[in-house]
């Protein structure tokens, strides 16, 4: 059975959240909570009927911080619909942005959308999927001394980066894609850090730009030899560093978007992939 | 008007042939522009007082037989008048005759003799007088410049900057451009630099569009004085690909004693300035870098020189990196490439400050003028106001935060941008999708969004306990709340999941995952008819008759087993890859078009082969299948559906009303026999259509009817 | 011992600059190919060992390689590429433009080390 979580809900919402998925999800009132081990949970709803938005970002930041990059969806719910931009709130994180007042139905089917269990990759992904996970894996181990845990994948409809700092590598040829590595800052300085053996405190820009930078082309250059075996042939573009929240890369319509998370002891990071055969 | 255009155009590829040409032309002291593809030849015609065009067989990019034909129907340029220089080679590309059948004036056989040359033009253009203007004898010097001023396409910028110089005299040359504002009104005023000037003319940079003659006003930068001298164009200052990047100025009359006291003291007054002064900061304006031109990321430009720029951008870059930057705004569309001098990274926001060099990049310039203009004081409150990213108003989110810019840029747009734009926020429909990719529905699980349609959308999923593709049709979460609907749709879906026929794309399962209907059908690997017909394929009539035939006898088979499919439409019939037809989307859209005709007021794919008693809402039978079916091959063979208009009501009342337009007319190879069996399958009342499959299969197969 | 490392990622060089200081190497740095062939005529040729990363902006390893190869006074001096990209094609193109070793990104300092010390032992 699915496990919802509903944070800040006021007694109405959560009557009504409470009814509408009393049928098939276990649900857990509580109030928001920096702490909170969030990982068992399938869906996050957030309620929040005040417009301190500054207050709504960082929790929705430390919410998606705490799912670990997992296919935990983070729904952000309102009282009324109002007329500003949801923008934001999707470049933190927030996979859906509803309203009580909107029709029932929808309101009901898009949670149940959300509450379906995620797909398993097909075999004939994992002939592509494989091959990043290896080389993500033996990247990290080789120049970073690190072990990274495969953690799982999910699978996507849009291409946005959530953490601070991505490497961008685009694969251009009788394949096209992206390939995308995000880490947060914190576990960047670690890489990069173990990479040059220097201590972390000693990471600057300069140094992470090249060591992100250089992480997702080796991820790619190495797994290059094995797609091209399973004749995925591509070039590789120089990677891009991109530093920030929300960034939404565009995709073709039909491309599947593969989210791989890894965990690095308490912390994790996410390869995203998505690759069409022309 | 005649002597106004003085100067030739010499179009060649050959520079043999232009070096040779030019030689002869220089000792006559004619003005010569040089081209060798049709666009700098345009431009060059555009930017100067162009009065003929000396032009070879072949360009870069067209023919010279091309370019003239071209040149010929532009009324503002077919008065230029045409010299063609040809050759033996070209002889046979291009005979003499057909030159001057064309409209060129003459041609030049090469190799020629000088004189061959000379007289040839002197024909259509005298060469320049001596002293040509006759307002002022001090103004001799400019008329020489004007006379002297030889400028090549195709030459860096310092090189046509020394044959200015060598060609001018005394003029004052400046390591540092000057800056100063042009305006060709007084009212809009453009940056430009002034890169050497005389007692009373100037060579000035500027991405100011002028003509030959154009009156242009000068003006110190920020100015306060209010001194404004007047001069006028007396030549256009061409850069790489005959781009225009400046233009000499000659002031006239009393504006040379202004033109020098002003020019004198801007020089005093930059001496005390140094360079930096031209370096402008402004509010920051949206463009776009990328590393490696395929991923655009947003960027502001918060400051700009005349070589370099400051941004500020989430890519990560270090020093010496090449980085591309793109604007595209009003007529302004560029993209430079840079070259990173610094990066700065800014403690707890996620944003490098860049300062990017330019020095490389002549593109630069135009954008810097561009940018220079908008951010300077005096453009316009309205420009400033679309040009600058705007600032947060009250009833936007006010965010505090180190993501503040960020967000706020995505908010206007995208960050990045690769191949096709990213869409518009969702509607609710597109919304309720979306939660479904990457999910597992039952046993099957959702891959990829394939489209939308009135009753639901649809998806290419994988069927995990059998392991094949199948198409998953997801019902609207309207008609899906609707109990009525779904009482219907599962006992329809039951029934026509029994039906098994090659010709139709069998469901394989309907479920109900949580509240949302679905059901699995066959995956079909092709295109359905409604493609063909968008892509304008050309069917033959015996492949038409065959579909025919093959959708007669599956609709009979359905008809046998009491299912009427009451959608059909080119969009429902697929065509697999080895030419096979597939049935699809069947008897369950009934009440899906009752909500449609109801609710919408434009058109949707079914009421243009809808028949006149299901928009009456009667009770219908196979016969209004065979109705639709009728106006489906109609639309096949004349290419156009057989009401057409650009509202749904009216096309319903012509089903109802209007008699057929007959088959024939619009499409004439059609047999007459299949005219008439369409025509009469698409009868108003269902008692004059064929009664049933059976009856149009004969009908086809006896050819008569 | 003089070692040019020719990589355009700091990263990647202060990497190969540690793993090799415990042999004694002194090493020079370059971002890319240009400033490699800058170094060695600069030091006249007295240059041991070239580390020359593939994928580098202005000159490419591959092409300072070439550069490097065919002139007379450095073509002696042996050269070992870095390298995300591992397919049997490039190594053949490396191999048949002279590298003296082909070194496949990510690697450990060991792996490094030895490919390293194969190609001084092979002179």
């Amino acid at each position: 059975m699915a496990k919802v979580l509903l944070n800040d809900c006021s007694p109405d919402a959560s009557q009504i959240l409470t009814d509408m998925l009393k049928d098939n999800a276990e649900v857990v009132v509580e109030p928001f909570s920096e702490q909170r081990e969030i990982t068992e949970f399938n869906l996050v709803i957030l309620y929040s009927e005040s417009g301190d938005d500054q207050n709504i970002l960082r929790k929705i930041k430390n919410l998606h911080f705490r799912t670990k990059f997992r296919n935990i969806p983070i729904i952000l719910l309102k009282a009324k619909s109002e007329l500003f931009s949801d923008q934001p709130y999707f470049n933190f994180g927030v996979s859906e942005f509803m309203a009580l007042d909107e029709p029932q139905p929808i309101f009901n089917q898009i949670l149940q959308g959300y509450l379906n269990p995620g797909r398993q990759p097909l075999e004939r992904e994992l002939i592509y999927l494989t091959p990043f996970i290896e080389s993500t894996k033996n990247v990290l181990s080789k120049m970073a001394l690190m072990e990274p845990e495969f953690k799982g994948v999910y699978f996507k409809n849009s291409l946005r980066i959530l953490g601070d700092v991505s490497g961008v590598i685009g694969l251009s040829g009788p394949t096209e894609g992206t390939v995308i590595i995000t880490f947060l800052w914190k576990l960047a300085q670690r890489v990069v850090a173990n990479i040059m053996t220097v201590k972390e405190n000693e990471i600057n820009a300069e140094m992470i730009h090249d060591g992100v930078g250089e992480i997702i082309n080796m991820i790619s250059g190495s797994a290059k030899k094995s797609l091209s075996a399973a004749s995925y042939d591509f070039q590789l573009s120089i990677p891009t560093v991109i530093v920030g929240w929300g960034h939404e890369l565009g995709h073709p319509d039909n491309a599947t978007i593969a989210v791989l998370t890894f965990d690095v002891g308490d912390q994790a990071f996410v390869l995203h992939v998505s690759l069409t055969q022309k | 008007m005649e002597n106004t255009k003085t100067d030739i155009l010499l179009i060649s590829i050959s520079q043999e042939l232009i070096d040779f040409v030019l030689s002869v032309l220089d000792n006559e002291g004619y003005c010569v522009h040089i081209a060798s593809s049709m666009r700098d030849a345009l431009s060059a015609i555009d930017s100067n007082p162009v009065g003929l065009i000396l032009c070879g067989t072949e360009l870069e990019d067209i023919s010279g037989e091309q370019f003239l034909s071209y040149l010929k129907k532009d009324p503002r340029r077919e008065s230029i008048p045409f010299i063609f220089l040809l050759s033996a080679e070209s002889q046979k590309e291009l005979s003499p005759k057909r030159a001057i059948q064309l409209g060129a004036e003459n041609f030049i056989f090469f190799p020629a003799e000088g004189s061959v040359i000379i007289s040839c033009i002197m024909d259509l253009l005298k060469p320049p007088q001596k002293s040509q203007n006759p307002t002022s004898s001090s103004i001799g010097n400019d008329s020489k410049d004007l006379q002297a001023n030889i400028i090549r396409p195709g030459l860096t910028q310092s090189e046509q900057k020394y044959i200015t110089e060598r060609r001018t005299e005394k003029r004052e040359r400046f390591d540092v451009p000057i800056p100063i504002e042009i305006s060709r009104d007084t009212k809009n005023w453009i940056h430009g630099f002034i890169l050497n000037r005389g007692k009373s003319s100037a060579m000035i940079e500027t991405s100011l569009r002028r003509r030959y003659g154009d009156d242009i006003y000068v003006r110190e930068p920020k100015d306060e004085t209010g001194i404004v001298v007047t001069g006028s164009v007396i030549h256009v200052l061409l850069g790489d690909e005959s781009k225009q990047i400046g233009f000499g100025v000659v002031f006239r009359k009393n504006n040379n004693v202004l033109w020098h006291s002003f020019s004198e003291r801007l020089m005093n007054k930059t001496k005390e300035q140094p360079i930096a002064a031209i370096r402008r900061d402004f509010f920051p304006i949206a463009a776009e870098v990328s590393r490696d031109g395929i991923f655009w990321i947003d960027a502001q430009i918060t400051g700009c020189d005349l070589l370099s720029a400051s941004i500020k951008t989430s890519i990560l870059a270090k020093p010496q990196d090449k980085m591309i930057l793109k604007f595209e705004r009003h007529s302004i569309k560029n993209i430079v490439d840079g070259k990173i001098k610094k990066v700065e990274l800014e403690q707890n926001e996620f944003l490098s400050k860049i300062e990017l060099d330019f020095a490389e990049d002549e593109g630069w310039f135009q954008l810097y003028n561009h940018f220079a203009v908008i951010a300077g004081p005096e453009s316009s409150e309205e420009e400033k106001c679309e040009n600058i990213q705007k600032k947060p108003q009250p009833n936007e989110i006010m965010i505090k935060s180190a993501e503040d810019l960020n967000i706020k840029k995505s908010d206007s747009s995208s960050s990045i941008r690769k191949g096709p734009p990213l869409k518009k926020p969702e509607s609710q429909n597109k919304r309720f999708y979306l939660s479904l990719i990457g999910r597992k529905m039952d046993n099957y699980e959702v891959v990829s969004f394939i489209n939308a349609g009135g009753m639901g959308g649809v998806f290419k999923g994988w069927d995990t306990a059998l392991e094949r593709d199948v198409a998953l049709k997801v019902i609207s979460w309207e008609l899906s709340s609707q109990e009525e609907f779904v009482k219907m749709f599962l006992k329809e879906a039951r029934l026509v999941s029994k039906l098994n026929h090659p010709n139709i794309a069998q469901i394989y399962y309907i479920g109900n995952s949580n509240g949302i209907m679905y059901y699995a059908m066959e995956f079909i690997h092709g295109h359905t008819l409604a493609d063909s017909l968008k892509n304008n394929t050309n069917f033959k009539i015996l492949q038409i008759i065959n579909y025919l035939k093959t959708l007669c006898s599956a609709l009979d088979f359905v008809w046998k087993n009491d299912i009427i499919h009451r959608d059909i439409k080119p969009a429902n019939i697929m065509v697999t890859g080895s030419d096979e037809l597939k049935l699809v989307d069947f008897g369950v859209a009934k009440l899906d078009k009752k909500d449609k005709m109801q609710k919408e007021n434009k058109i949707v794919g079914s009421p243009l082969y809808l028949s006149p008693e299901a928009i009456r809402n009667q009770e219908i039978d196979n016969r209004s299948d065979i109705y639709s079916l009728g106006a489906t091959f109609y639309h096949l063979l004349a290419g156009t559906p057989p009401f057409y208009d650009n509202s749904c009501s009216n096309i319903l009342y012509k089903q109802l009303n209007d008699p057929v337009p007959p088959l024939k007319q619009k499409a004439p190879q059609v047999p007459g026999y299949l005219c008439n069996i369409i025509e009469k399958m698409m009868a108003k009342s269902c008692e004059e259509r064929f009664q049933n499959y059976q009856e149009i299969i004969d009908c086809l197969n006896s050819s008569v009817c | 011992m003089n070692v040019i490392i020719a990589d355009d990622s700091k990263v990647v060089r202060s990497i190969v600059e540690k793993a090799i200081k415990p042999l004694g190497y002194s090493s020079f740095q370059a971002n890319h190919g240009g400033e490699a062939i800058e170094i060695l005529e600069k030091m006249d040729g007295k240059v041991d060992l070239i580390l020359m990363d593939w994928n580098m902006p202005i000159i490419d390893g591959f092409n300072a390689m070439v550069k490097i190869k065919n002139d007379f006074r450095f073509s002696s001096i042996p050269i070992i590429m870095l390298t995300s990209e591992s397919d049997d094609n490039k190594v053949k193109m490396a191999r048949d433009a002279g590298a003296a070793g082909y070194i496949k990104k990510p690697f450990t300092q060991d792996e490094l080390l030895e490919n390293i010390q194969q190609v001084i032992k092979g002179l």
